[in-house]
């Protein structure tokens, strides 16, 4: 069965939602079609951490907020 | 052997001696492992270090320790009038009598402390000292959060703002060892925040300040030859007249002045003293027929001498007090700039911001240098590789089989779709968490062993919650894929 999660119209869903430079983004989305499977499975990585890192900001920036003494 | 056969040798090498690694981990070091997979955020991972020298480290948590000793006295004086009754009731010890420190004893002999974590009246105070302590533990991470580095500048402001009203305070009452002591805690806080904001804006404040504190210093007093000149002309005779006396005595009087002027004097004869002058290279600078002429040239020269060093000295003075009104407007930019950062959490939300981004940057450019570059197909392989994967193209286009990273994460998170039900243990949801992977077409034939080896790493499913859930979720699922990918290569 295929991975539905590195496949080419998940990983174009993911890099269209992902936090990250256009140009990135263009790049990204023009070298996909050629990606190896090992890539791909970097790629789902790397998109997953990005996303993860927005969560962190998201809880940095409550911290900040919750935390801050006038 | 070819280099693709030797290097995927080597990785199974690497491989099977990092299982037996794991195996053979003690339940101690399976505990350091645990501790050092908690406290890495990928934040840390991805961003800038942000280490802090040893001296800056030292003074924050020096302040820091300060501050959580402060909100815990703070703490102990709130139970103490709380509880002052009963402890005169059931003890006969009238709280209201004792000092600071026995009233810190009794609270924590009477529990006060298990209160404060326990009871929700105390929810302020506990949140306070938790908050303080965890920024002290921040301090000693190699890559401090962007997020606590804001909050200690924050805090850091707020101990200079409490400092300089003490300040006053003290000045007002005279108290000049009180004041001394806080001049040099202020000036020790106010190098602290702006090594600290410096760090945060990634700016040398200081070479920024500089440019500033000129600008201002010109506009209010005008260039420094200007000041000085003007100062000079007006004030050198007053300066001369109001200190001769002092610098003469200063010089030696009436018998210095030849040292000063580097003359010598002679006399001759008995009746008459016939008196020359000589200078430093025994040439005559003067002859008189009496010594009182002599005295009376030498006195002249002197003071006239005196005046020249006094004039030069005020100069100086006047150099120097235009370079201190440039310090002071530069310390007054520093001061503004870290104050703007300091106090204002709309700023500390447009740094993290940026730093984050940079951190997604650096993310995405590792990723472009260490994987893009080697796992692009070659033209040769695409043209076989494009028939495989055109099949599965089609299928995703026909059969619409999409997944993004942000919907997968949001469902698992909001225990949503295909994570309804999540209970948070392992015993009950990696059955869940096994069908998605199915539904997904993730092989997983090493689904148990995978969680197992993460556990083992310190990743404990139950453990986990919000954005470290995420990342679970996401290590687990990568691990399967690259299991699969492995296996189907050997």
């Amino acid at each position: 069965m295929t991975n539905n999660l590195i496949n080419n119209a998940s990983l174009t869903k993911s890099i269209g939602e992902a936090n990250i430079e256009q140009a990135d983004k263009d790049l990204l989305l023009s070298k996909l079609p050629d990606m190896d499977e090992e890539t791909r499975i970097s790629l789902f990585k790397t998109l997953s951490e990005i996303h993860l890192l927005d969560m962190e900001e998201e809880q940095a920036k409550e911290r900040v907020k919750k935390n801050w003494v006038e | 052997m070819n280099t693709s056969e030797k290097s995927s040798s080597e990785k199974g090498r690497n491989k099977e001696r990092l299982e037996k690694k794991v195996e053979a981990m003690t339940e101690e070091e399976i505990f350091d492992e645990l501790r050092s997979e908690q406290e890495t955020s990928l934040f840390e991972k991805y961003s800038e270090k942000e280490e802090f020298s040893d001296e800056l480290t030292e003074t924050v948590d020096r302040h820091l320790s300060q501050e959580a000793d402060e909100a815990t006295e703070e703490f102990a004086i709130i139970w103490a009038k709380e509880n002052q009754d009963r402890i005169k009731q059931e003890k006969g010890v009238d709280m209201k009598k004792l000092d600071l420190s026995a009233k810190l004893k009794w609270c924590k002999e009477e529990g006060g402390f298990e209160q404060l974590k326990t009871e929700e009246k105390y929810q302020e105070q506990n949140d306070e000292i938790k908050n303080i302590h965890t920024l002290l533990s921040d301090l000693k991470r190699e890559n401090i959060p962007a997020d606590s580095e804001f909050l200690i500048l924050n805090r850091l402001n707020r101990r200079i703002e409490k400092a300089e009203k003490e300040l006053k305070q003290a000045k007002k009452q005279g108290k000049d060892i009180e004041a001394s002591a806080k001049e040099g805690e202020i000036r020790e806080l106010l190098q602290a925040t702006q090594e600290i904001s410096e760090k945060i804006a990634k700016s040398d404040l200081g070479k920024i300040a500089e440019t500033k504190g000129l600008e201002s210093v010109i506009k209010s007093v005008g260039e420094k030859e200007d000041y000085i000149s003007e100062r000079f002309s007006k004030e050198r005779h007053d300066y001369a007249d109001k200190n001769l006396d002092d610098e003469l005595e200063r010089m030696g009087g009436d018998k210095g002045y030849l040292g000063i002027l580097g003359y010598e004097i002679r006399t001759k004869g008995f009746l008459i003293k016939k008196t020359t002058i000589t200078n430093s290279e025994g040439v005559v600078v003067r002859t008189f027929p009496t010594p009182e002429g002599a005295a009376r040239f030498l006195r002249k020269k002197g003071e006239q001498k005196a005046r020249e060093d006094l004039e030069e000295r005020l100069k100086k003075e006047i150099d120097e007090d235009w370079e201190g009104l440039k310090t002071a407007e530069i310390q007054k930019a520093i001061r503004k700039e870290v104050k703007s950062i300091a106090i204002s959490p709309e700023k500390a939300e447009k740094g993290i911001e940026s730093l984050y981004q940079e951190a997604r940057e650096r993310l995405v450019e590792e990723f472009k240098e260490k994987k893009l570059k080697e796992g692009t197909k070659t033209e040769k392989k695409e043209e076989k590789g494009a028939e495989t994967e055109s099949t599965t193209e089609e299928k995703d286009e026909k059969g619409e089989t999409t997944e993004s990273v942000v919907k997968m994460m949001k469902d698992l998170l909001n225990k949503e779709g295909d994570f309804a039900g999540l209970q948070g243990n392992w015993g009950s949801d990696g059955e869940t968490i096994r069908r998605y992977c199915e539904s997904q077409g993730i092989p997983v034939d090493q689904f148990d062993s995978t969680e197992g080896k993460m556990r083992k790493r310190g990743m404990i499913y139950e453990k986990r919650k919000g954005v470290r859930l995420a990342s679970f979720f996401a290590e687990l699922i990568y691990l399967l894929m690259q299991s699969a990918k492995q296996g189907a290569a050997k």
